[in-house]
């Protein structure tokens, strides 16, 4: 955990840097006539100072080494992965597949994540899925999903 | 207008059949979701927030609300049969209410937890009744430096009463404050941190952001591992509890109300704390604390009663001082401003109909629940029964069409996964989301009232010391934030350990 927390305030201290940059970019203006990058800039600021102290608190902390992997631990990541991986495709596949065939695909993966089922029951779960939330969102709730290049969805 | 047409005013709105259907639905899904452990009422609110622009601000925030304070009834099923808190409020309940479970006495345990939540919440309301207005009429008085430091000590005092390290609180509400300045600049119509995006031109909307802090990195984080519920197989029976059960009861649940209330005004304390507080009250002033933590009735009642009470006092800042006190109320935030009501004191005078409107639905909401949780106890605990490998998968789709639905653009979606990926992030290095979205709130206010003060004040920051008010205010929160550095003071805040 140690190393993961310290790689964190790593990035919170860039982060910090980046905003007071460009703050002075934007112009910090005075007390009396506050700019744009007057309060980003104060903020940020107060972020990188708590940052330094949190990485110094952090890396003098007596404690357990850490050891590979204690960040992650004895879990089974790779299943937030997929979802991750397959939300991202999904943003990008919507537009052009349309919402019930990239939601079947979505949906697919999904079901599929945890344990085995058979063909057929993932099969029937998902177009039941894809079929009722088409009618409660599009038909009931009026939402307007886009039709990708099939013409439907 | 008096308080009694008021009243009368409200009940005429919440009583028409849509809003009844809403508030029916709220309290409905809030008993399922508290009921289902691995979902909360702030991924629930966040997720469903997009839904509710079809429909009126009433009815929208009075199924809002109900999934809140409907989340605080059903959470406490899973604590006594699971001893698995469905909600960070009802962790608890687990101690005596489990026990009680063991014993045979389920019924009792879920009976008192229900009936303990209805005084309670019924109580709470008609202080958040009495004192909407009051409250409202002194906040009138408020100028911008006034508002400036009154969030200044809600930033405060919710960093003060995190879970985990107050620095790290406050890391996360200053990282809120700078998602708050990617768009436009409110002042000079200038353009910050966009990258020459259209897209950030207004910003980051709150609802894919809370949708991936809150609703993403909970499935996230729950599907790292296998979940089984062992669900207690006995039959539950007896679910009205004797007189005797109420007599033992009446004054955990009195003395739960109480400090439910005020803690769930003061922001950053919420349901949570209360529950915690007034367990460790219960304990402290019994004759036999030693028994406390082996199926004690009143081990129920207290925190039960607390946390219900705490869910219906938090509206009143939020109505009132237009101050959400912890992170569900800074959704509702959102969700009133999206619908064009801006929270605050003049809410009550401009939106009487809304306020009283959405005051009264939870009087009816508080009864709906009654009848939801008692007679049908069965049926929860078959809903607990809903493997997770087929919730997440629906939880997940929820969240795509609801952060989809919002602009009718796939960006959306990218900017809920990344929040999720961040959230859960968060969470794995324990970093806070309440502070963070409570910042994203309160940011845009904070900042233009930060620079309508300078501006009054001809860019003297005396100005929020010369104020009484605005003073006294900021005394206090520099007050806690002294108090936070002396370690042994902050090891006064209640926690499981401590109350075990």
């Amino acid at each position: 955990m140690k190393m993961a927390e310290q790689v964190a305030c790593f990035f919170w201290i860039t982060l910090a840097v980046s905003v007071c940059w460009g703050s002075f970019i934007l112009k910090l203006g005075t007390p009396s006539e506050p700019g744009s990058g007057f309060l980003p800039f104060g903020t940020a600021f107060l972020l990188g100072i708590l940052a330094i102290v949190h990485l110094i608190k952090v890396t003098f902390r007596q404690g357990p080494q850490d050891r590979a992997g204690a960040f992650i631990g004895e879990v089974n990541w790779k299943r937030g992965l997929w979802i991750v991986a397959s939300l991202l495709l999904y943003a990008f596949l919507l537009p052009h597949l349309g919402y019930l065939v990239a939601t079947f695909f979505l949906m697919l993966v999904l079901f599929s994540l945890y344990e085995r089922k058979k063909w057929w029951i993932l099969l029937v779960m998902t177009v039941l899925v894809n079929g009722i939330s088409y009618v409660v969102f599009h038909n009931w709730l009026k939402v307007q999903f886009p039709m990708g290049f099939w013409g439907f969805g | 207008m008096d308080l009694f047409s008021s009243i009368l005013m409200g009940f005429q709105s919440a009583l028409q059949p849509i809003n009844l259907l809403y508030c029916f639905m709220g309290v409905l899904l809030g008993t399922l979701i508290g009921v289902l452990p691995g979902i909360g009422p702030v991924a629930t609110i966040s997720i469903l927030l997009p839904i509710t622009f079809k429909v009126t601000p009433i009815a929208a925030i009075i199924m809002l609300a109900g999934i809140y304070y409907g989340a605080q009834y059903g959470g406490s099923t899973t604590s006594i049969l699971l001893n698995i808190p469905g909600e960070a409020t009802t962790v608890i309940t687990c101690l005596d209410g489990y026990q009680m479970a063991k014993q045979g006495r389920a019924g009792k345990a879920l009976g008192i937890a229900a009936i303990g939540s209805f005084i309670a919440g019924t109580i709470s309301l008609l202080g958040l009744t009495f004192l909407a207005v009051p409250f409202s009429e002194v906040a009138l008085k408020f100028g911008a430096p006034e508002y400036f430091s009154l969030m200044i000590l809600a930033l405060v005092i919710l960093a003060y009463l995190a879970h985990g390290s107050m620095l790290k609180a406050i890391m996360m509400a200053l990282f809120g404050l700078l998602l708050t300045y990617v768009g436009t600049d409110n002042v000079t119509g200038s353009m910050r941190f966009t990258f020459g995006l259209v897209e950030l031109s207004d910003g980051f909307d709150l609802v894919p952001m809370v949708m991936g802090l809150f609703g993403i990195s909970e499935v996230l984080l729950n599907v790292e591992q296998t979940i089984r519920l062992d669900v207690l197989q006995a039959k539950i029976k007896n679910i009205l509890p004797t007189l005797q059960d109420l007599a033992k009861s009446k004054g955990a649940i009195l003395r739960g109300t109480i400090i439910g209330f005020f803690l769930g005004i003061l922001p950053g304390a919420g349901p949570v704390i209360s529950s915690f507080v007034s367990y460790s009250v219960e304990k402290r002033i019994s004759k036999h604390p030693e028994k406390f933590g082996t199926g004690l009735i009143e081990g129920v009642a207290a925190p039960e009663s607390a946390n219900n009470a705490s869910a219906q006092g938090a509206f009143i800042p939020l109505f009132t001082l237009g101050i959400p006190p912890n992170v569900t109320m800074a959704i509702l935030f959102g969700a009133l401003m999206i619908h064009g009501l801006q929270p605050g004191p003049l809410l009550v005078k401009e939106h009487p109909d809304f306020f009283w409107g959405v005051v009264t639905s939870m009087y009816i909401g508080n009864i709906l629940l009654l009848f939801l949780n008692l007679p049908l106890i069965p049926l929860w605990v078959k809903v607990l029964k809903v493997p997770y490998p087929i919730l997440f998968p629906l939880i997940v789709l929820f969240c795509v069409v609801g952060a989809f639905s919002l602009n009718n653009s796939p960006m959306d979606i990218l900017v809920m996964t990344i929040f999720g990926v961040v959230g859960y992030l968060m969470r794995k290095l324990k970093y806070e989301g309440a502070p963070l979205v409570m910042a994203f709130v309160l940011g845009p206010l904070l900042e233009l009232n930060l620079r309508r003060s300078l501006i009054v004040s001809d860019g003297s920051f005396a100005i929020f010391f010369t104020r009484p008010i605005s003073a006294g205010i900021l005394i206090i929160a520099c007050l806690i934030l002294s108090l936070s550095f002396l370690s042994k003071l902050r090891q006064k805040k209640p926690d499981v350990e401590e109350i075990i």
